[in-house]
């Protein structure tokens, strides 16, 4: 079965490395991934999470005081 | 060689910069921010990482207002025209280095309105005197935080309180003292700090930054790709990115985090113990020899590891010429990029010859520097003209010789 995934997007590329090392030091699975082109025509980077740790990630950013622009 | 021109770029660097440079060079050199690819994402978190130790050397609690820049000039340019327009009022100080002196002069001819507070023959600024020049149109205070030429501390606490009395912001020119004296950005409640990261940050040439308070906003000076709102026809209204256009000096900036913690792990406040030390020890050492004359003053508390020092009667240059051809020791010679300052000391045109210690000085390298000076002034009282017979410190292979 093909695994699912949620894309976080944020406002700058600091911010996706933020939320990135936010989410490895709570050992999260993430990966820093191009945003998809049907997500935004910009040519920056989000990261991607298990569909299961939406929530989790979610909060843990909100904790670390990161906010996203959504999520995908 | 002997090394006593750490004012001007630090050498050598920590261990640890070099061998950071060499791994992104080698591995971690693609675009970041652009491309989505991993050496593409390496580079990014290679310039997130540094960006963040950078952070935590100057407490500063929100790193994505580091701006990246190739030099303290460019940081200083960017705060400077960034922020002032036509009609604005700028106080700054006559011990200031042309990277600060030029910018404004090419802005005063904009319609700029500087005006400089005359410093003491000592290089002293008094937050008094700083303080009363402040108008009801002083959108800038801008000064160094040491001067370049005889390393004279500011007093930037006090200057930085009786701006904010008045809600003036402060620039502050860090290029002698960011990683040497301790520089505490949110206690301070600095609101512009530039840096070069060559010197005291042991980075390479090439890196430097420019903090921006979330108080502070600029217009972009640079513009162009960002890898970020792509999308748009202009500079994105989020930082880092609004003031960092085209592609970064990734390798740079990454052996520029190395040495941001490298200070970290050393520690600020032992770094400034040791160059005191060797200050204290070279400064000692030259009042001395007869016909040395040192500026600046005699508080070491009060001064960066920096030396200006004439001998009577001789040419800094040929001072300067010596030390390196029979001593093997390099140091400035001249006015140092900031000829006010020598009006102000009373150097001027000549200039002196400075000698700046680091953190990788020893106390015999400055024994020696004193001894070299000491058979200079001789030379110059025995009418002698003649090579000295000292041996010559063999200089790494393929260097000169």
């Amino acid at each position: 079965m093909e695994e699912q995934y949620k894309i976080f997007v944020f406002k700058s590329t600091y911010l996706t490395f933020k939320a990135e090392r936010a989410l490895k030091g709570a050992h999260v699975s993430c990966k820093v991934v191009t945003k998809p082109r049907d997500i935004s025509s910009d040519c920056g980077l989000a990261i991607r999470v298990g569909a299961s740790d939406e929530q989790t990630a979610s909060k843990i950013m909100g904790d670390s005081g990161i906010t996203s622009l959504g999520v995908w | 060689m002997i090394y006593l021109d750490n004012a001007a770029t630090s050498h050598p660097k920590p261990e640890s910069v070099y061998k950071r440079i060499d791994f992104v060079l080698r591995n971690a050199s693609a675009n970041p921010g652009r491309s989505g690819h991993r050496m593409a994402i390496e580079a990014n978190r290679v310039i997130f990482e540094s960006r963040e130790s950078v952070a935590r050397l100057f407490n500063i609690k929100r790193p994505e207002r580091i701006i990246f820049t190739c030099n303290a000039t460019a940081a200083l340019n960017l705060a400077l025209k960034g922020l002032l327009q036509p009609g604005d009022h700028c106080v700054t100080s006559d011990m200031e280095h042309n990277s600060m002196v030029r910018p404004l002069k090419f802005l005063s001819q904009q319609g700029v309105n500087v005006h400089r507070v005359q410093a003491s023959r000592e290089g002293s600024l008094d937050p008094d005197e700083v303080s009363s020049a402040i108008t009801c149109e002083t959108r800038l205070i801008a000064v160094t935080h040491a001067s370049n030429v005889i390393g004279t501390i500011t007093p930037i606490d006090a200057i930085i309180r009786a701006a904010h009395n008045k809600e003036v912001p402060v620039l502050i020119d860090a290029a002698q003292t960011a990683g040497s004296v301790p520089i505490d950005v949110e206690a301070l409640d600095v609101d512009m700090l530039a840096c070069p990261g060559h010197k005291g940050l042991f980075g390479p040439q090439g890196t430097g930054f420019l903090y921006v308070s979330p108080k502070i906003n600029l217009n972009p000076t640079v513009f162009g790709g960002t890898g970020s709102r792509s999308d748009l026809d202009r500079m994105p209204d989020f930082l880092p990115d609004r003031y960092e256009a085209g592609t970064l000096n990734t390798p740079g900036i990454a052996g520029l985090g190395a040495g941001a913690e490298f200070i970290s792990s050393e520690g600020v406040d032992a770094i400034r113990a040791h160059e005191k030390h060797m200050l204290s020890r070279l400064i000692d050492g030259l009042l001395r020899v007869l016909g040395v004359r040192v500026y600046g003053t005699g508080d070491i508390e009060r001064r960066a590891a920096v030396v200006s020092f004439t001998i009577e009667g001789m040419d800094p240059a040929v001072i300067g010429d010596r030390l390196d051809t029979d001593f093997g020791i390099g140091v400035r010679v001249g006015i140092h990029c900031a000829p006010d300052a020598h009006k102000v000391i009373g150097s001027y045109p000549k200039g002196t010859v400075r000698m700046s210690p680091g953190y990788f000085t020893t106390p015999e390298d400055i024994d020696r520097a004193i001894e070299a000076v000491g058979v200079i002034a001789a030379d110059r009282d025995n009418r002698r003209h003649v090579p000295v017979s000292a041996p010559r410190p063999a200089l790494p292979r393929g260097w000169g010789e």
